[in-house]
């Protein structure tokens, strides 16, 4: 990922310009983290999963 | 008089009060008093509301004369980090952007404190944006622990912390993000407990990221938090406390959680688990998972969550941040959604796995609150900026985590650095566990006396 296309997602996609000047110093932790997550998610993520199951599996522990 | 209400815990002040041992006024009285004298001399107080307070505690002090019915914390003066919204109050959230702002809506937890009968005396100094593990506040001046005014009070609940260390009030509420009730806990010598996400109402409250904000309170006794955490949660917490620990199972997880302890910590903690061996649970040692992949999956939810709702003021308004606070939030602004849903999806499976792999089949997993001495205010705000990040980062290497698995996680002090800085275990079970963490929180209070050291700063000596 290079530093010039995070610079245009700042810029262009969130309309951040100050935020895009300061690429160079977010870029190594961005890189980072996404790679990590994508690989994860690529790796261990079911097809059927949902943002929501978080929600769902914590209703459940309750005991309540 | 003064110093002998003001060394009176939460749940003994409560007593007092209601048997007519101390009036509402003059608990509230003192409680002003000291917020005023200590609580601006550590800068800790943002704001307090001393003529409604004062109404109150004369309303209080009728209705018991009247001998009506009287709730839980019946004319028990506190005072609450500055983002718990009241209607028609200021609620800046420690930030020059919200200086102006007035709240139109009350938040459920402190309208549930109002109906336990507890009176708000004002509100407490807080990291800008709640966004600093160290209680950093560039405009409004760093708040400085009461242990040593030199160090960091622990942030982002600083003024919650410092004011109830000094004996200011006897509990506060603050939230977590990432470590915000546990950090001030922790360098502040307090149980700090961010309770299990979703368990306590955010409404009304100033957001950072609603996927990980939790409402908790700090307060000197595991008791203390209980009653609290009764009143904000509308459950009872109470009952079980006295149980104890024995045939409590305790798991100790290595690896990651003890890469980067100092040999201060390290002792504490030992010792820690030797008493509570002594009080009859049984330790289990066990091993993280993968600790990098948790934490990024917290920064991608915790920095675009952020960065969603500040993009106009990032946009309008960047020089009314600081600098350290913006690095935090912009990364956000910078991950494909495709990241942000995907770490929201893989929450459930890698929480379980989690409680897995580092509670396994115990009750609770003992971890410490921090890893590292309460660093100096000049170490977290001056010189190379590679190495003030390098000690942030070190602050919350064990608590940001627990926030993305939204488990229950409390701070318990149980020692002092060789500079006489607090150092705190923390207590993490799986989700809904309040009620066993209080427990073990309590038994272990009940054998030492960590909690009952008072700092120089509050003046009681």
């Amino acid at each position: 990922m290079s530093e010039n296309l995070l610079r245009q997602v700042a810029a262009e996609l969130n309309k951040a310009p100050g935020a895009a000047e300061r690429t160079p110093r977010m870029t190594g932790l961005v890189v980072e983290n996404n790679t990590r997550v994508a690989t994860a998610a690529v790796q261990d993520m079911a097809f059927d999963s949902t943002p929501y199951a978080y929600q769902a599996w914590l209703a459940g522990m309750d005991k309540r | 008089m003064q110093s002998a209400i003001a060394a009176l815990d939460l749940c003994a002040l409560a007593d007092a009060v209601a048997k007519g041992e101390v009036t509402s006024v003059k608990a509230t009285t003192v409680a002003l008093e000291r917020l005023d004298l200590i609580g601006r001399k550590l800068n800790a107080v943002v704001r307090l509301d001393d003529e409604r307070a004062l109404d109150a505690a004369e309303a209080a002090d009728k209705l018991r004369a009247s001998g009506g019915a009287l709730p839980v914390l019946h004319g028990v003066p506190l005072a609450h980090k500055d983002l718990f919204y009241r209607v028609g109050d200021l609620s800046g959230g420690g930030s020059k952007i919200r200086a102006d702002f007035r709240a139109d809506v009350t938040a459920t937890v402190i309208a549930r404190l109002d109906a336990a009968g507890a009176l708000d005396l004002g509100r407490l100094q807080l990291a800008e944006f709640a966004m600093s593990p160290t209680g950093y506040n560039e405009s409004l001046g760093h708040a400085s622990n009461p242990w040593n005014p030199a160090h960091v009070p622990g942030g982002s609940s600083s003024g919650s912390g410092v004011a109830v260390a000094a004996r200011l009030v006897t509990g506060s509420l603050g939230t977590d993000t990432g470590g915000s009730l546990r950090h001030p806990g922790a360098m502040c010598g307090l149980i700090g407990l961010k309770p299990t996400w979703g368990l306590v109402p955010t409404d009304g409250v100033m957001p950072l990221s609603a996927s990980l904000d939790c409402t908790g309170p700090l307060a000197r006794t595991a008791r203390d938090a209980a009653r609290l955490l009764s009143v904000i949660a509308d459950r009872d917490y109470e009952t079980t406390l006295d149980t104890g620990v024995t045939g409590m199972r305790i798991a100790i997880p290595g690896g990651y959680y003890r890469e980067l302890m100092h040999s201060d910590v390290a002792t504490a903690l030992d010792e820690a688990v030797k008493v509570l061996r002594l009080l009859g649970a049984t330790v289990v040692e066990t091993s993280p998972p993968d600790m990098a992949l948790i934490n990024a999956l917290m920064q991608i939810v915790m920095s675009v969550e952020a960065a969603t709702i500040h993009r106009r003021w990032l946009i309008e308004r960047p020089q009314d941040y600081a600098d350290q606070v913006r690095s935090r939030i912009e990364p956000g602004l910078f991950y494909p959604a495709t990241r942000y849903v995907e770490a929201l999806s893989l929450r459930a499976q890698i929480t379980q796995q989690w409680i897995a792999s580092c509670i396994g089949s115990t009750d609770l997993a003992l971890l410490p609150a921090i890893s590292i001495p309460v660093p100096t205010i000049a170490a977290t705000t001056e010189g190379n900026p590679a190495d003030v990040a390098a000690v942030i980062g070190q602050l919350t290497h064990c608590t940001r985590g627990i926030n993305y698995l939204g488990l229950p996680g409390a701070s318990v002090p149980c020692g002092f650095d060789a500079a006489g800085l607090p150092i705190a275990f923390q207590l993490v079970g799986r989700p809904y566990a309040e009620a066993d963490i209080l427990r073990a929180a309590h038994a272990y209070q009940g054998a030492t006396d960590w909690h009952h050291r008072v700092p120089d700063a509050a003046e009681l000596n």
